[in-house]
């Protein structure tokens, strides 16, 4: 019988409904009519961050400004439109010292633009009129000559030129900084603090601004006199500018590239950016012939006393406008805005601490006519001296205890106070220390982090006035998302102002929770310099990430690969003791550094396998384990292997295996294919060992790993997912249609503690593929979701540059966007919801035979090493299978003998390419099929034993009595079919071809879904009927929660056809149908029309409807103590079964909702209960919590009030 | 040299540059169109058959280097006058420009009386003219029936490569050819890759996708422009990359076909034996089809500008 569920159109009288348009909804277009993933050109001012409205908006109107700087620091020309009134125009080169670069490899080079392109840009933009040209850090000379003339030609006629760093002051250079020197240094510099700025310090006035003309035009060269590194390479190894700023100066480097002194601390100055930012636009004003003859005067002493409260005069020289000001800290805190009476300021007292007084004198209009800041130093004869943690490895619960150390004892009247805050601005608890001559302690909570990064601030007091402040930062462990799905990002992290806020708003917009790859001792530790401390550099970028409240994944290491070594023997084996120990020397220092932030997971490196030789390892300690293995687990003894192997081993110490080519040539594999099963055991437990000294170095249940998947195409790789699944907690492989990722997703172990994962990225899967794409970045994350894997790994973000999902504005490209639209929904509590049912499988289980997989490399046809024809036929019948409208799981050799397949009720067993078969696995098949299980198999299985011996005859001859394709042999109440190789061939190679081949596939599951109804009686559960002829295959993954079957539909989309098809989705039964990612009711139905397109559909089939989400709370909360909040579902139907999924947010009195208060919870039975950890200083009033459904979209409200009064 | 007209006319455009130019005192050498050539002599392998030689010409431009080759067997001496300079169509001059699929390896053939003149005979000399402005590279044959000149001419700050074709018979020709060999958005079909090829002359356009049978188009004399390019990804969806482009003169008055198959396109251009002068420019885009497109129309009209103007050779 021809079944052909997918291309019958059932015209029956069913209400069907429709499915709401939803589509992803990004623009695809740019600014200079590139395409919509290119960042070249991208320079808007959509993203806003932190700033000091200098100069904005600006007496006199914007400045028209063509701002030239490289690519990626050109977030720094945002920054100064943020400060400065300027109408810009942007060019960007690749970096300081070239144009443009070129990569052979399209991964690169789609994300580069043409020479021509960038010349085009350089000469459109100089035909337009400036009154300023802001050259940032290039180098003049690769200006092209036309160019150069041009750009002076217009500075001769009168517009300005502020030259920012230039890298070599040329022949050129030398007569237009030079030949008419000017005295706007002074006008420039007039009301700058820049002796309070920690790049300027030590800066000399003379080189710091220099200012001269050129014909008509003002010209300034700011020179921050720091040291310089030049980009290095060309082509794919290029690198952009290290410290990202162009117009501003570097903040203090930790790169092993970059010697910078080792005394000058990596520190955010977002505080002092802000003055950086002053100077440039200053000197921008100045060029422009826009800075007033105004001077601000003040009689603020450059010393006050702490707790004095003082009238300060402040007086405008030049003008009678209007001043105001403000009180900042060094960190650019705003402190206060004195009140003003005439020109009298009122000063509140100031705890000891430097401090910027910003004054600004505006017009009527409000428009700024001129701005200055002073430094000045508030003093007290007291202060905290040292503040030290006693333990650094804090985890929700515990108590933060510090020492505290002061100058002097505590006098008559003064008092100190301890306080613990975090990074979103909780004030969490608080604590008033006793003395005890100079030092004291305290102990702060308990924890209940919602931030990684915390503060202790101790305050010394006189009386209620504080005299002197102390801040103590450091991180909490917080394990976010541990029980959820998280999204992981590579991306490097610079220290500077545009990778910071790429951090920041990764975490806070683009839905990341962790950032890969932060670097191990052992990556750095190998060039020892006086300049460099490895542990400084890892510890500012893992502090970096936590102030963005971004988990780490430290890329510590990377092992295996042994290549192909002479005699077959590593001296990088995986097996030698004395290497792992040298590996725990770092690991452990990793663990140290890297274990107060509470990695989320540590990979310990990408693509990682054992070898690609067939051979290798014979080091004496991997062919120790060989025998250990031979001995303990394969041979009863050694007369059996002996016999076995044609032999006569005298001991199990001589016991020694063959090559590949022996193997091939004698035909007796045994002695190499064992010592493969060998290579599979030294591989798993070597990560289990070097994960252990960071498990026991300080980060007690780290997470580690590889990342990238190691292959299943080569014998000796390393691949048993199997053995593997039990030693590392990373399940992980690329994403291209490799059966990885489906083998692991099998063996994921009960205890909830891995990682499982793919990568995907900027790169795009493949050349023929492309850049990525939205259809690509939408489909990745819930095609992970729907393969139970709870992580997405992007790569790359860069910091951002040469590659990233950003352009260099920091928003977000076209296929970012989709990215993030698609973990928004996902971690929004669905992802945590699928994640918690139990994938269906149809009872149809594949074999996973790491022994057949390692046996089928001597089979292959040309005399090479690849098992491709394995991974080919495996995916032949997974991919037929989905395409059928079914589902499966692998099942392991070792599962096998141990019975899962009578115990697990698996009805069909796939065996394809299963040649090696223990005697073990072939009695509990053949019980199996006597029981009534039916065996398919590609070709006659078990015709070798598990370790490549071969039989006599083939072990499961009583149910494959011969080779013949389409002999059915019929055992007890099962039966065995022989399918032969022909009916898929080739059907996974199209499958992911990339190309819109699927029409080759020529319906041939078609041919699956028959020969499962005729043998098995299986039919799929849920079937898709196209209504407008061919359509591609949509897999569909269904989810038991518990009464409530939640289904994901997905196509691939390496079948690259993304169009829209009107389909009919036949359901199982009637059900209240909902589509769960437009929360929205389709009815009580067994059938609905979708227009089936690229994106992901999923639907919850409910045996009842949701009537409401009841939230219960108390009426009034306390601050500082938790809320307690109880969920309920309730139906129309009475008894609520399923299990359903949460998501909590909680709005404040002013509406905006506190994003760190979010939560997904499960409520199984449509109940759930969970607290709120509220702040010592949340805002008195009404708050709102909101409780959504997540399957039917219904949401609760409670609102409950925080009163006045409230403890402290 | 650049004549009169052509001042006139690069008043506002690429060529008028002199060789300094001082604003304020500061004196700018303007950038030299730099030809860095590198050849390569392979003695005969067997005794009795020509040496090979291969030339690569790098033409430095405010754009980036701007690239020719040519490979051949040095073939011209008497006795060795049987063998040709090609033996296979993988052999000859290329013009790749900034892109590379004007083949890179053979782009043009000039045939006289139907003889391949590029595959038969090595050129006898190859010379080279730097300019600030324009650099000029001229591939010279002299042979019994005629002379035949092929001058390349880069331009700064252009994208196309200008091409002329000098013909002086020494007998009466019959007919001049010229084939011009592309693979619009690349080398993937040799991989396997699906491919749809497409040549729009004007309102026309003609399309072969991976498996379809090779299709001709036949050209009018008043061709002013030919468009390649393959929509295969972007009929996926995604962006089709590595279109080129041919601008010809309506003056004159190419005819002859385009044939075009699933993988490389072929252009052959016939005149009548008079013809003397042929002028060419060939453009090749890395981008996206639909912008290298948008970019070719917006640039069509000064590349006829400059070849009608251009001068290939100095007197």
């Amino acid at each position: 019988m021809r079944l052909s569920f997918y291309w019958i159109v059932v015209s029956a009288g069913v209400a069907l409904a429709q499915s709401p348009p939803r589509d992803v909804d990004i623009e695809r277009s740019h600014p200079l009519g590139l395409e919509y993933y290119q960042p070249y050109g991208m320079v808007r001012t959509d993203y806003e961050t932190p700033h000091v409205k200098w100069g904005k908006p600006l007496a006199g109107g914007p400045i028209l400004t063509l701002v030239m700087a490289p690519q990626w620091t050109h977030r720094e020309t945002v920054e100064l439109a943020q400060r400065l009134d300027i109408r810009f125009t942007p060019w960007m080169c690749f970096n300081t010292e070239l144009l443009t670069t070129g990569g052979t490899d399209p991964a690169f080079s789609s994300y580069l633009v043409s020479q021509q392109l960038v010349c085009k840009t350089l000469g459109d933009a100089l035909e337009q009129d400036y009154d300023v040209i802001v050259v940032g850090k290039i180098r003049w000379s690769i200006l092209p000559p036309r160019d150069r003339f041009e750009l002076l030609k217009k500075v001769s006629r009168g517009a300005g030129l502020v030259y920012v760093c230039p890298p070599e002051i040329d022949p050129e250079l030398e007569i237009v900084f030079g030949k008419h020197p000017a005295d706007g240094d002074r006008e420039i510099l007039r009301g700058m603090p820049w002796k309070h700025l920690p790049r300027f310090r030590s800066a000399n006035r003379e080189k710091l601004v220099r200012t001269s003309k050129f014909g008509k035009g003002r010209v300034v060269v700011l020179d921050y006199q720091q040291p310089r590194f030049k980009p290095k390479g060309r082509g794919l190894s290029v690198m952009i500018d290290p410290g990202m700023h162009s117009l501003t100066p570097n903040w203090a480097q930790v790169s092993q590239d970059v010697k910078w002194p080792r005394e000058d601390e990596p520190a955010l100055e977002l505080g002092p950016y802000e003055y950086y930012q002053s100077l440039v636009a200053r000197a921008v004003r100045w060029a422009a012939g826009r800075l007033p003859e105004i001077k601000f005067s003040t009689d603020l002493p450059a010393q006050i006393a702490a707790g004095q409260e003082l009238d300060i005069s402040i007086t405008a020289e030049g003008t009678d406008a209007k001043i105001n000001t403000t009180i900042r800290r060094s960190d650019g805190g705003v402190v206060f805005h004195p009140p003003g009476k005439g020109s009298t300021f009122h000063f509140s007292a100031l705890p000891a601490g430097h401090y910027f007084l910003d004054m600004w004198a505006r017009d009527a209009a409000g428009k700024v006519l001129e701005w200055g800041s002073q430094a000045f130093e508030v003093i007290f004869d007291n202060s905290v001296m040292k503040a030290e943690l006693l333990d650094r490895f804090l985890d929700a619960g515990d108590f933060v205890k510090a020492k505290v150390e002061l100058a002097r004892p505590l006098a008559e009247g003064e008092g100190i106070t301890a306080e613990l805050w975090d990074i979103h601005g909780r004030l969490i608890a608080t604590q008033k220390l006793m003395a005890e001559g100079k030092s004291t302690e305290t102990s702060l909570g308990p924890l209940v982090p919602l931030h990684i990064m915390h503060e202790l601030r101790v305050i010394l007091s006189r009386g209620d006035t504080s005299m002197s402040l102390h801040r103590l930062r450091f991180p909490v462990r917080t394990r976010f998302r541990r029980d959820d799905f998280a999204s992981i990002i590579w991306g490097t992290h610079d220290n500077s102002l545009p990778t910071f806020y790429m951090l920041k708003k990764l975490r806070e917009v683009d839905q990341a929770d962790v950032i890969d790859t932060l670097p191990g001792h052992a990556w750095r530790s190998n060039k020892p310099s006086e300049t460099y401390s490895p542990e400084v550099e890892m510890d500012i970028r893992a502090r970096n990430c936590g102030l963005a409240n971004l988990m780490i994944c430290p890329y510590n290491s990377r092992f295996g690969v042994l290549g192909n070594p002479k005699n077959h023997i590593s001296d990088r084996s995986m097996a030698n003791a004395k290497r792992i120990e040298d590996i725990g020397r770092h690991f452990r220092i990793d663990a140290q550094v890297y274990g107060p932030y509470g990695p989320f997971v540590w990979t310990h490196g990408d693509e990682s396998h054992y070898s690609e030789s067939p051979d290798v390892d014979w080091h004496p300690a991997a062919l120790a384990r060989f025998r250990r293995l031979l001995k303990e687990k394969l041979y009863p003894n050694l007369d059996a292997l002996n016999r076995e192997w044609s032999t006569q081993y005298k001991t199990w110490d001589a016991v020694m295996p063959s090559t590949y080519a022996d193997a091939r040539e004698t035909g007796n594999f045994a002695p190499w294919l064992t010592h493969k099963l060998s290579s599979n055991v030294i591989y798993s437990e070597f990560y289990k060992q070097v994960g252990d000294f960071l498990r026991e170095g300080g980060d007690a249940g780290a997470r580690t790993g590889f990342d990238g998947g190691c292959g299943l195409n080569k014998p000796n790789l390393g691949s048993d997912w199997w053995i593997l699944a039990k030693h590392v907690q990373i399940l992980h492989s690329y994403h291209g249609e490799h059966m990885q990722s489906e083998v692991f997703r099998s063996f994921v172990p009960a205890d909830g503690n891995t990682v499982r994962g793919m990568w995907y990225g900027t790169y795009g899967p493949h050349w023929s593929i492309g850049p990525n794409t939205i259809e690509y970045c939408h489909y990745h994350p819930w095609y992970s979701l729907f393969h139970h894997m709870n992580t997405t790994w992007f790569w790359t973000m860069g910091s951002p540059g040469p590659m990233s999902g950003y352009a260099p504005d920091l928003t977000s490209l076209g296929f970012m966007k989709s990215r993030t639209q698609a973990l928004k929904e996902i971690r929004n509590g669905i992802g945590k919801l699928i994640l918690s049912c139990p994938r269906e499988d149809d009872a149809i289980a594949i074999h996973f035979s790491e022994s057949s997989r390692i046996a089928d490399s001597l089979y292959a046809e040309k005399t090479n090493d690849w098992s491709n024809a394995y991974v080919s036929s495996i995916g032949n019948v997974a991919r037929s299978l989905e395409d059928a409208g079914f589902q499966y799981r692998f099942i392991s050799y070792k599962e096998i003998e141990d019975g899962a397949l009578t115990r697990r009720g698996v009805r069909v067993f796939f065996m394809p390419r299963s040649r090696a078969v223990s005697n073990r696995e072939v009695e509990q098949i053949i019980k199996f099929v006597r029981q009534g299980g039916v065996v398919f198999a590609d070709l006659l299985p078990a015709t070798l034993t598990h370790t490549g011996a071969k039989r006599s005859k083939p072990g499961l001859t009583e149910i494959f009595p011969d080779d013949k394709p389409g002999q059915v042999t019929r055992l007890g109440k099962g039966r065995a079919v022989l399918m032969g190789e022909e009916m898929l061939r080739g059907y996974f190679r199209t499958h992911r071809s990339q190309e819109k081949k699927w029409p080759a596939l020529e319906k041939r599951w078609e041919k699956m879904a028959e020969l499962l109804v005729e043998h098995a009686g299986l039919k799929p559960s849920v079937r898709i009927e196209s209504l407008e002829g061919d359509m591609p295959p949509t897999e569909i993954a269904r989810f038991d929660a518990g009464g409530i079957e939640f289904v994901g539909f997905i196509r691939s989309y390496f079948m690259s056809d993304h169009r829209a098809w009107q389909s009919r989705i036949r359901l199982p039964r009637k059900a209240h149908v909902y589509d769960v990612r437009a929360g929205k009711y389709l009815g009580f139905t067994d059938a609905i029309a979708r227009r089936l397109d690229y994106q992901a559909e999923l639907l919850a089939l409910s045996p009842y409807r949701v009537k409401a989400v009841d939230v219960t709370t108390p009426d009034t909360a306390v601050r500082g103590k938790p809320l307690q909040i109880e969920v309920s579902i309730s139906s129309d139907e009475g008894a609520v079964t399923g299990k359903h999924g949460l998501r909590i947010t909680l709005a404040d009195p002013f509406g905006e909702e506190l994003r760190w208060y979010e939560q997904n919870l499960l409520a199984p039975h449509g109940r759930a209960r969970t607290t709120l950890p509220l702040a010592l200083d949340e805002s008195t009033g009404t708050y709102e919590l909101r409780v959504k459904d997540c399957m039917s979209g219904q949401v609760g409200k409670r609102r409950f009030t925080i009163a006045d009064g409230a403890i402290r | 040299m650049i004549t009169a007209a052509l001042g006139l006319l690069l008043a506002a455009g690429p060529l008028d540059v002199p060789p300094i130019r001082v604003i304020e005192g500061v004196r700018i050498d303007s950038l030299k169109l730099a030809v860095q050539r590198k050849t390569k002599n392979t003695p005969p392998k067997k005794p009795g058959l020509p040496s090979f030689s291969e030339d690569q010409f790098s033409v430095a431009t405010d754009y980036g280097p701007f690239k020719l080759k040519y490979t051949r067997f040095l073939n011209r001496s008497a006795d060795l006058n049987r063998h040709p300079a090609c033996i296979t169509s993988d052999y000859g001059l290329g013009i790749s420009g900034f892109g590379s699929n004007w083949y890179r390896s053979n782009t043009i053939r000039v045939l006289l009386d139907d003889e391949d003149i590029v595959a038969r005979y090595a050129a006898d000399s190859i010379d080279v003219n730097e300019g600030h402005d324009v650099t000029r590279i001229r591939f010279l044959w002299k042979l019994p029936k005629a002379e035949l000149a092929i001058h390349v001419a880069v331009v700064n700050r252009r994208s196309e490569g200008f091409v002329q074709i000098l013909v002086r018979p020494k007998t009466d020709l019959k007919s001049v050819g010229i084939n011009l060999m592309c693979y619009p958005g690349g080398y993937g079909p040799a991989y396997g890759h699906l491919s749809r090829r497409v040549v729009r002359v004007g309102k026309e356009s003609v399309s072969v996708a991976t498996g379809q049978a090779n299709r001709k188009l036949p050209l009018k004399p008043s061709l002013e422009w030919l468009w390649y390019a393959d929509q295969e990804r972007a009929d996926r969806g995604h962006y089709s990359t590595g279109s080129v482009a041919l601008v010809i003169l309506p003056e004159d008055r190419a005819e002859g076909k385009v044939s075009v198959s699933s993988y490389g396109i072929m252009t052959a251009l016939r005149y009548p034996g008079t013809q003397s002068r042929i002028r060419l420019a060939l453009a090749a885009h890395l981008g996206p089809n639909q912008r290298a497109r948008r970019e070719f129309e917006r640039s069509r009209q000064t590349a006829t500008r400059i070849l009608k103007t251009l001068t290939f050779w100095p007197e």
